[in-house]
């Protein structure tokens, strides 16, 4: 059923997903947004992010709600880059999702898993 | 937050750029050359202007997004599974539409305030005498209440009279008010062109004048500005026009014509209680302080004046506005609770509808949850799915009750809609609607979103297809929903079954009189030209001659009043040598009794030598006899009364009658209404101007009425004929508002017994469709289709026979709100409760049945297969 999902529903759906694997993203310290989408697709070998553009409105909403704040900076080879970083909140904000995040994917791979091998 | 600076776009496009070109030179350090590393990098980026555009969108719009999202999704959704989209909606539509067409009536009747500035000040007053009913004032009497009281800022008296207007072209009859000069100032109402009556022009001697109705200038003087001012022949009375009401006022019985009302102080009786006050209470006075000056100037009144028979009497003030919708209440009221209880039976079967489809939907909704979709987030899609929904159905739903508004407001009579807002779909009753789509789209949704919400992933998602609400919880509260539908139903059934049986009661009742080929028309004798008896009986004599020798014609008589009419004037009396309260009095031709089939109890009818210079003779009525003469011999007592007068003479000398017959009771306020005393008098005794001629044909009474009224020409061109209908058509007008109840409760209830079977049927489907397997098993060891139906059928029963529990103990709780409108049925007739509920049980059984027959077809080993 959710492969058959239309691109729109999936951006919603993987929402919470990006939201956290940034967060998680940042606890190694500050990172520019091509930084962020560079970690994330290795830690994810490649597989959940369709392009780096999704990011943005992602770290927009982030920072609205506080858990990540940003400042231009130069990057190491020199470029202006704007720089992102987790806030106290943000900390608090990844702990808690964290476990929830764990508890889900389990049930994911629960179900994915064995009806994907089934079928 | 608020506080906080928004990024400007350019800055976000700076560092999409940054973005851009770090990836570049990362890709390029990797070993693509500068060109395929740029292309590379806007490839890995995907659509920048989208990015860009999600950007601007975001915190400010996000919440538009999703909906729009949502919506797109439920609207597909709906898309997928037409048919039932379209139960759906039509479901709502009905019920949605059937409340808007209800409010629509109760908001111009009891909401909205009558359109008179400061109306809720505008009191009536009503005299109460010690037999009940309610009454209006007498003359002498208003003019002392009106000298005396402090109050009111205005104070008026009405009464409604029919005006003979001559023309060029022949004689009109208008329908009006005659006003004390007050009257407009306390309704609030001033002419649209012309004035108004000026204080003291309803003083003895002040030259006649008349204001027209808007309808009545335009159509009877064809909207002719110069009428002002001229002068117009009513009732033989030359009379000034002096202003033409606002197009846009209107009055309860619509009156086509005012004119001044003149008392003449000396005159002024006090016995006549016929004038209804109209007073505007002064901002600074309540109702409860007027009240009580009033009652006590009217004690005043009748200890002052013994003679006029006040004592017993008691005062009243109402608001026009109560008053207006006093008649109407119980029965609107009622009828929009009923059209309620549809609307929540339709949301009830939605809402299963919906339960039962996010058992199937339970694995995406499962999915989405487990890929980040939140709690809020889900209640939040699957409630926009209901409101799309809801909409769909109030869209429906107002084309519905565009057509049912003209039905519904015949609930109120004409002449009472004419003093009320109008009843229309209009903004107010739309803005009902809209609330009520949204707040039934919440009400079915927000069960199956909450139910749908408390997903638990675990066992959802481990067990590979079991439904949501297939596991024993939600099929209880399926379950639950169809026997509160069912309770629902049955207390509409009973409402219904109530009012059908009053309708039936009021049809069968015996009126006392032939209802079938009788033919009646009013005529109005002009009083400046019938001064005298001999002219008016002459005027009689000959119209009887003509009418009798009109082919088809059997008998002909003219009376005062007809039965049915709801008109009387009473006498008062002397009966063995005492005084007796005041009785309604018929003045009627010879053949009267017999033309309207009046069963003779003792004595005999009156003849043709009853006449003015016979012996006067008298004939009572059943009820006459039982309250003035139980235990007496009626025949041969004598009834002293005022002998008539025409015209402005003085009042007649007392006579005597003798009772020469007494004839059986006869409703005259409507079927079914209390019989009243009533004397009969001969009218060639007792003369009267005017009356009702009724004829009794051979066969279709209505074919002789172009005859008569060449009759009545013939007889004298400038007498006015109207109200010409048959007797039949009278006793149908006066059931029509029970016909009316009667007819819209028995579509509701029906409405609602379908939707209750459709979610009868609904749930044993689904049941069976849930159980296929557990049907094979006991199919393939040996159970018998029999048996099988019995399982599936039971589960309907109980349904069925629990909400009927509930709805007869609804129905018995809510007899109150049905008393007032059943006519000899008791709100807790047992043949309705035992007929409805067999219905329903009927019913019941039936959509039980049919899926429960599915069952037993159960091919075993296509069961067992089944998943």
């Amino acid at each position: 059923m959710a492969t058959q999902k239309e691109d729109n529903d999936r951006i919603i759906l993987l929402q919470g997903t990006l939201d956290l694997l940034i967060l998680r993203t940042l606890i190694f310290g500050p990172r520019h947004g091509q930084g962020i989408a560079r970690a994330i697709q290795h830690n994810s070998q490649d597989a959940l992010l369709v392009d780096h553009g999704s990011l943005y409105p992602a770290l927009q909403r982030l920072e609205e709600q506080g858990w990540i704040s940003a400042e231009w900076g130069v990057s190491e080879n020199n470029r202006k880059a704007r720089f992102y970083k987790l806030t106290r909140a943000g900390r608090a904000q990844l702990a808690r999702e964290s476990t929830k995040w764990r508890r889900l994917a389990a049930a994911i791979g629960r179900v994915l898993g064995p009806d994907t091998a089934g079928a | 937050m608020i506080g906080r600076r928004k990024r400007t776009d350019e800055d976000f496009a700076q560092e999409i750029q940054a973005h851009l070109e770090l990836e570049t030179d990362r890709l390029h350090q990797e070993g693509l050359r500068e060109t395929e590393a740029r292309a590379a990098a806007r490839r890995a980026f995907g659509n920048v202007t989208s990015a860009q555009e999600r950007f601007y969108e975001s915190g400010r719009l996000m919440w538009l997004e999703e909906l729009s999202q949502d919506l797109r999704y439920a609207a597909r959704l709906l898309r997928k599974s037409p048919v039932s989209t379209a139960i759906t909606v039509l479901t709502l539509a009905i019920g949605i539409g059937a409340n808007t067409a209800m409010f629509s009536v109760v908001d111009a009747c009891l909401l909205r305030s009558i359109p008179y500035p400061d109306s809720d000040r505008l009191i009536t007053v009503w005299t109460r005498p010690p037999r009940g009913g309610h009454l209006g004032v007498a003359a002498g009497n208003f003019l002392d209440l009106q000298e005396h009281s402090r109050s009111f800022e205005h104070m008026g008296v009405v009464s409604q009279s029919d005006f003979h207007l001559s023309t060029s072209e022949g004689a009109e009859r208008l329908s009006g008010f005659r006003v004390s000069a007050e009257f407009l100032e306390a309704v609030g109402v001033r002419p649209g062109m012309g004035r108004s009556f000026a204080l003291g022009e309803d003083r003895p001697g002040a030259p006649p004048v008349a204001i027209l109705s808007h309808a009545a200038w335009r159509g009877k003087f064809g909207g002719d500005p110069s009428i002002l001012g001229r002068a117009i022949t009513l009732d033989g009375r030359k009379c000034t026009v002096i202003g033409i009401m606002p197009e846009s006022f209107r009055f309860a019985l619509s009156p086509e014509l005012w004119t001044q009302l003149v008392i003449e102080p000396a005159e002024a009786g006090r016995e006549i209680p016929n004038l209804l006050i109209f007073a505007k209470l002064k901002r600074a006075v309540t109702l409860k302080q007027a009240r009580a000056e009033m009652q006590g100037l009217f004690a005043n009144l009748a200890s002052a004046y013994p003679k006029a028979g006040l004592k017993g009497w008691s005062l009243d003030l109402v608001p026009w506005q109560e008053e207006m919708s006093r008649y109407h209440r119980d029965s609107i009221a009622a009828l929009f609770g009923a059209v309620g209880l549809v609307l929540l039976i339709a949301c009830v079967n939605v809402a299963n509808l919906l339960l039962a489809r996010s058992a199937v939907r339970h694995r995406e909704l499962a999915v989405r949850a487990a890929v980040g979709a939140g709690r809020r987030r889900l209640i939040r899609q699957l409630l926009t799915e209901s409101a799309l929904m809801a909409a769909l159905g109030g869209v429906a739903g107002i084309l519905l009750a565009v057509l049912l508004t003209p039905v519904a407001s015949t609930l109120v009579s004409e002449s009472f809609r004419a003093g009320l807002a109008p009843v229309s779909v209009d903004g107010r009753v739309l803005t009902f609607t809209l609330a009520l789509s949204l707040l039934a789209g919440v009400l079915f949704g927000l069960v199956p979103a909450w139910r749908a919400s408390r997903i638990d992933l675990y066992h959802v998602l481990k067990d590979t297809g079991r439904s949501l609400s297939g596991g024993p919880g939600g099929r209880r509260l399926r379950s639950a929903m169809v026997i509160v539908e069912v309770a629902l139903a049955l207390i509409l059934l009973v409402g219904a079954g109530l009012l059908a049986r009053t309708l039936a009661a009021y049809s069968s009742v015996d009126p006392g009189f032939r209802v079938e080929n009788v033919l009646t028309m009013r005529l109005v004798m002009p009083a400046a030209r019938y001064t005298e008896a001999d002219r008016a009986r002459a005027f009689v004599r000959q119209l009887l001659v003509k009418a009798r020798a009109v082919p088809g014609v059997r008998d002909a008589c003219l009376a005062s009043f007809m039965p049915l009419d709801g008109n009387a004037l009473s006498i008062r009396f002397q009966l063995g040598g005492r005084e007796r309260k005041t009785e309604p009095l018929q003045t009627v031709t010879d053949g009267y009794f017999e033309t309207l089939g009046i069963r003779l109890q003792r004595g005999r009818f009156f003849n043709e030598r009853d006449n003015e210079n016979a012996p006067r003779v008298a004939i009572v009525n059943e009820s006459f006899v039982r309250r003035h003469l139980a235990g007496e011999e009626a025949l041969g007592q004598r009834l002293i009364m005022e002998q008539g007068r025409l015209g402005k003479g003085p009042p007649g000398p007392q006579a005597q009658w003798e009772i020469v017959g007494v004839v059986a009771d006869v409703n005259v306020g409507g079927l079914g209404s209390t019989p009243m005393p009533t004397i009969y008098l001969p009218l060639w005794q007792q003369p009267r101007i005017g009356g009702v001629l009724a004829v009794r044909t051979e066969s279709d009474p209505a074919a002789g009425a172009p005859a008569l009224r060449a009759a009545v020409r013939a007889v004298d061109p400038d007498v006015p004929v109207t109200d010409v209908h048959t007797m039949k058509e009278a006793a149908a007008m006066s059931v029509a508002q029970p016909r009316t109840r009667a007819w819209m409760a028995g579509t509701f209830a029906a409405m609602a017994l379908i939707l209750a079977a459709l979610g009868i049927y609904g749930v044993i489907s689904y049941s069976v469709a849930q159980s296929t397997q557990e049907m094979g098993i006991r199919m393939a060891l040996g159970a018998r289709p029999g048996q099988v139906v019995y399982r599936t059928l039971r589960g309907g029963l109980i349904m069925a026979g629990l909400g009927l529990t509930i709805g007869i103990a609804g129905s018995l709780a809510l007899t109150r709100v049905f008393k007032n409108l059943l006519y000899a049925v008791k709100p807790t007739d047992p043949t309705t409760y035992t007929l409805v509920s067999a219905l329903l049980i009927a019913v019941a059984v039936l959509a039980a049945y049919l899926p429960a027959r599915r069952a037993a077809r159960v091919d075993p080993s296509v069961a067992l297969r089944w998943e």
